[in-house]
Formats: C-alpha cells, structure tokens, sequence
C-alpha cells in the first residue's frame, strides 16, 4: 500500500490547477533569463586557441565552421582517463542529436576535451555520438571553457 | 565512475561555453557549469515529472551510468 497521500479526481485537478499556475510563471521567468542571457555583454576572446579536430587543427574561430555561432561543451575526458564522465556521457547523449536543429539556427556545436583525439575518437564510436571532439591543446584552466567562478555562483 | 579515477575526475570540470563570431572577431557570450548544466540533461526534465523524481541522494551511490552500462536495457 502506497504511502503516498491519495485524492479524488476533482481534488487533484485543483491542485494540478494550482501548480499549472506556477509551472506557467517558472515558464515566463525563464523567457526573462534567456533575454538576460542574450544581453550580456560579449567579450573579445584574445588568446590564440588550436585544437586538434577529426578535420585537421583547427583555430577556435575555425570551430565555427562557416556559423556565427559556437557551443563548445568542455567534456571531462582527461589525457588519463580510460573512458569519459558518465555524467558528461549522458550530456552527450542529450546533445549529440540535437547538431542538425542547431545547424538549423547558424550554431555549431562541439565537444572538447583534454585527452588525445585519438582516445576521443573510439569513446565517441562506442557511444554512437556523431558529434566531432575536438581535443584542447592547451591545458585545461586555459582552455576557452574555462571554470568561471562569478558564472558558477550563478549556476 | 569505472574509467576515471578520482584525482583525475576532479581535476576536470564540465561546462558550457558559448561564442559569437563577428568581422573576424570572436567573442565569448556565455558560459555555465555546474547545474545550469541542466539543460542538456535531458533525463532530469523528464524525471522531474514522475513520483520519484531525480533520485538522487547525498549517501547512496548515482544511479547514472553510461547508456551501455546498464544491466538492462
């Protein structure tokens, strides 16, 4: 027997009508962050990244590849590692699909991780992404998705 | 977390960085860690709308496992 508090139907559509209410307002409020998100101010980035690419080096604005948009996932796959994060793995597993839609939209999107390519590129077969990794030749701190502690206090 | 160890699965870190690429320029526009992650963690959305949730507890071990490491499918 469930523990869980039972009702009639009309006492949880009440309810669901209630929390539909705030489900709406948590809707609202996260068009307001996205707008927020998009007036940030853009920050030219100096420093001159390579990355090793299954196409060849590449500079992070050749990541772009012919987009004005970029989305780089840094996936935890350190130069040791065996095989990556199972949490990144099931981020990939969200976002690999979703290349074409963002195509769609003027964005390209990667993953980039520290560990050789060549250890990228088996990890990516064996979990079917079809997602290019490039790997990040410099070291991790440098690297162009670097842990920002002001954003993480807003994460 | 079979295939990391632990001193190399904390000397990484998981994000999300967005650029803008304009007259030759690029730009960084965004970047998020941690959970603002969420998003792109598709399956929490949806646990999110069943009875027992993300099940995720601070003493028990993650449930979360690469998809091809499940026992069952």
């Amino acid at each position: 027997m469930t523990e869980h508090r039972i009702g009639t139907q009309e006492e949880w559509q009440a309810a669901r009508a209630e929390l539909l209410a705030q489900e709406k307002e948590h809707t609202r409020r996260g068009d307001e962050l996205a707008a927020k998100r998009r007036e940030l101010p853009w920050v030219p980035v100096e420093k001159e990244y390579t990355f090793e690419t299954e196409r060849g080096a590449k500079t992070l604005a050749g990541l772009f590849d012919g987009r004005s948009q970029l989305m780089v996932y840094h996936f935890m796959f350190g130069p040791d590692y065996e095989a990556g994060c199972p949490v990144c793995t099931s981020i990939a597993d969200t976002l690999a699909p979703q290349v074409p839609h963002l195509k769609a939209k003027d964005t390209t999107l990667l993953l980039a991780s520290r560990a050789p390519l060549a250890k990228l590129t088996v990890y990516k077969k064996r979990m079917g992404w079809g997602i290019r990794p490039p790997s990040n030749r410099t070291r991790a701190c440098a690297g162009p998705t670097r842990r920002d502690t002001s954003q993480r206090a807003l994460a | 977390m079979c295939g990391t160890d632990a001193a190399g699965y904390v000397a990484e870190g998981p994000g999300l960085s967005v650029y803008a690429l304009s007259d030759g320029t690029v730009y960084r526009t965004y970047v998020s860690t941690a959970r603002g992650l969420e998003p792109a963690m598709a399956y929490y959305a949806l646990l999110d709308r069943t009875p027992s949730g993300r099940d995720e507890s601070a003493t028990e071990p993650l449930w979360l496992r690469r998809h091809d490491e499940y026992e069952t499918s």
